[in-house]
């Protein structure tokens, strides 16, 4: 098991949904389960996916809540498609984004991926970038291993955050499940605050039509 | 640490004390110009926004001698239309080859591209098949990872509600209309990351230089602002570090005292340092006896090493 303290500036997790010119798009109160997937994947240099099929589980919560919050304009590409023309067009457009400040994160991570983390935190990991956690402006300033006292996110009613995101623009949304924040802080994890990644369900076996041959009469 | 750090460059920057007006652009009903802010605690914070330094970077670099853009925006003026930007069908062709591409255009290294044209993607035109105005140049869609990491800018003393009164001329009648423009008297900083790793392997490290110089000083502020503010470095706190996002180089405004009536203290982002093991290198005459433009010798020379 690895304990990591993630530390970003800034943070803006989109909810997914079309956001007329000048209207606020809002974000998650904290990174969805996906997000935190992708950020180690990208740390330990290895391919959306690869967590998911490395038998490895995490939970994660606030080290420390959000320091600020505030709404930032900032130009985003909208794609509208134009019935009359019949084709969809990019306009870009300025947007405000809810945004969170001052942002430190608690991970633990169990399983195949901790020898990978531990070669990323001694620089060790072949990837290709720099690091961010949410959006390529959300920048990661300190990574470490820390164990501290932390509000977990647990199972519960309180928020609903994406387990599976990026299914593709317009085809599919994204698979939800219900959250909320441990009301006490403690050192451990909880047994309810365990993650596994999402695994797509096995598509059952297509069936082949058999031919039905009539009995000449 | 045996051996020297060298993937990654973080650099902090403070700025001297000046007048922010990086308007947002937008009214708020009434004929004003706004500040962003960010609220921490009871108090406000202005912003500099992320893209808005990003801006002012490439700005600073089209005004360098002998520098080739991709951007067709002049640092001194807009154009309108089909002349602003170049759309996206153009690009393809001559970002088709990514290392040739990057060779001659300075921004195209740093800060990356994407071809969003329609048909790129899982639409895309197959390999092979001539690409038409409607298709992409190939099965995926071109794009680039940007070199240059830029944070948002925090202000280091709450905003208390400046606001300027002026008058402006009416682009249509010549008329003179007021109007007003939140400004905010403070320091500004942010932190840029710069992949150094990928530089080296490009072969491409003597263009890093060129973009360290551009931190001397930053327009940030659109052209709807009153004045153009001009972002000197009052200090640059800089370090090479090799694990991922590890730079240190940030701190919340709650934490420190950099307010632009004192004089500039980085004892606590010294003493952050040496708790977490590392040690960071300041250039500006006011916090230590280096100018900035020999702190930037110092990273150059650093660089040449590493």
């Amino acid at each position: 098991m690895i304990s990591l303290l993630v530390k970003v500036v800034s943070g803006h997790y989109r909810i997914p949904g079309v956001v007329p010119t000048m209207m606020l798009a809002r974000t998650y109160p904290i990174a969805p389960p996906s997000t935190m997937v992708g950020f180690i994947e990208s740390m330990c240099g290895k391919e959306p996916g690869a967590f998911a099929n490395s038998n490895s589980k995490f939970a994660y919560g606030w080290f420390n809540k959000p320091g600020g919050r505030g709404t930032l304009l900032r130009l985003d590409h909208v794609w509208t498609s134009d019935k009359v023309l019949k084709k969809t067009t990019d306009h870009v457009r300025p947007v405000k984004r809810d945004v969170l400040f001052d942002l430190s994160y608690r991970m633990v991570v169990e399983g195949a991926f901790e020898e990978l983390i531990r070669e990323a935190l001694d620089g060790k990991a072949k990837r290709y970038g720099l690091l961010y956690l949410g959006e390529s402006d959300d920048m990661v300033y300190w990574v470490t291993t820390k164990t501290a006292p932390t509000k977990w996110v647990v199972p519960g009613n309180s928020m609903a955050l994406p387990i599976k995101a990026g299914r593709g623009f317009g085809t599919l949304s994204p698979i939800y499940r219900g959250f909320a924040f441990l009301e006490m802080d403690t050192d451990e994890v909880p047994e309810d605050a365990w993650l596994e990644p999402y695994h797509e369900p096995a598509k059952p076996p297509k069936r082949s039509r058999k031919k039905i041959v009539r009995a000449p009469r | 640490m045996s051996k020297e750090s060298n993937k990654y460059l973080g650099v902090l920057f403070i700025s001297r004390p000046m007048t922010g007006s990086n308007s947002c652009g937008e009214t708020d009903g009434g004929n004003g110009s706004r500040l962003q802010f960010v609220t921490i605690g009871n108090n406000t914070y202005s912003v500099l926004n992320g893209p808005a330094i990003r801006y002012g970077i490439r700005n600073a670099l089209q005004r360098m001698p002998e520098i080739k853009m991709w951007r067709k925006h002049t640092p001194d003026g807009y154009l309108y239309g089909k002349d602003s930007v170049r759309t996206m069908v153009e690009a393809k062709g001559e970002v088709a080859d990514e290392a040739k591409a990057i060779q001659e255009y300075i921004d195209l290294l740093f800060f990356g591209y994407m071809i969003a044209a329609e048909g790129s993607g899982k639409n895309a035109v197959a390999d092979g098949e001539e690409a038409t105005e409607k298709g992409a140049a190939g099965k995926k869609t071109p794009k680039r990872r940007g070199l240059i990491q830029v944070s948002m800018g925090l202000s280091t003393s709450p905003f208390l509600g400046d606001t300027s009164f002026s008058l402006g001329t009416k682009a249509k009648d010549g008329e003179l209309c007021p109007y007003t423009g939140q400004r905010h008297f403070t320091r500004y900083y942010f932190t840029v990351h710069f992949d150094l790793e990928r530089l080296r392997e490009e072969g491409l490290m003597d263009r890093l230089p060129i973009v360290l110089q551009c931190l001397r000083g930053l327009q940030v502020g659109g052209k709807q602002s009153a004045n153009l503010a001009e972002v000197v470095p009052e200090a640059l706190v800089w370090r090479f570090f090799d694990v991922p996002g590890q730079s240190g180089l940030w701190v919340s405004p709650t934490e420190v005292s950099w307010e632009p009536e004192k004089k500039l203290d980085l004892q606590r982002l010294f003493d952050s340092a040496a708790d977490c093991g590392y040690t960071v290198n300041v250039a500006g005459n006011a916090v230590s006896g280096t100018s900035i433009d020999d702190g930037l010798k110092a990273i150059t020379k650093a660089l040449g090493k590493v």
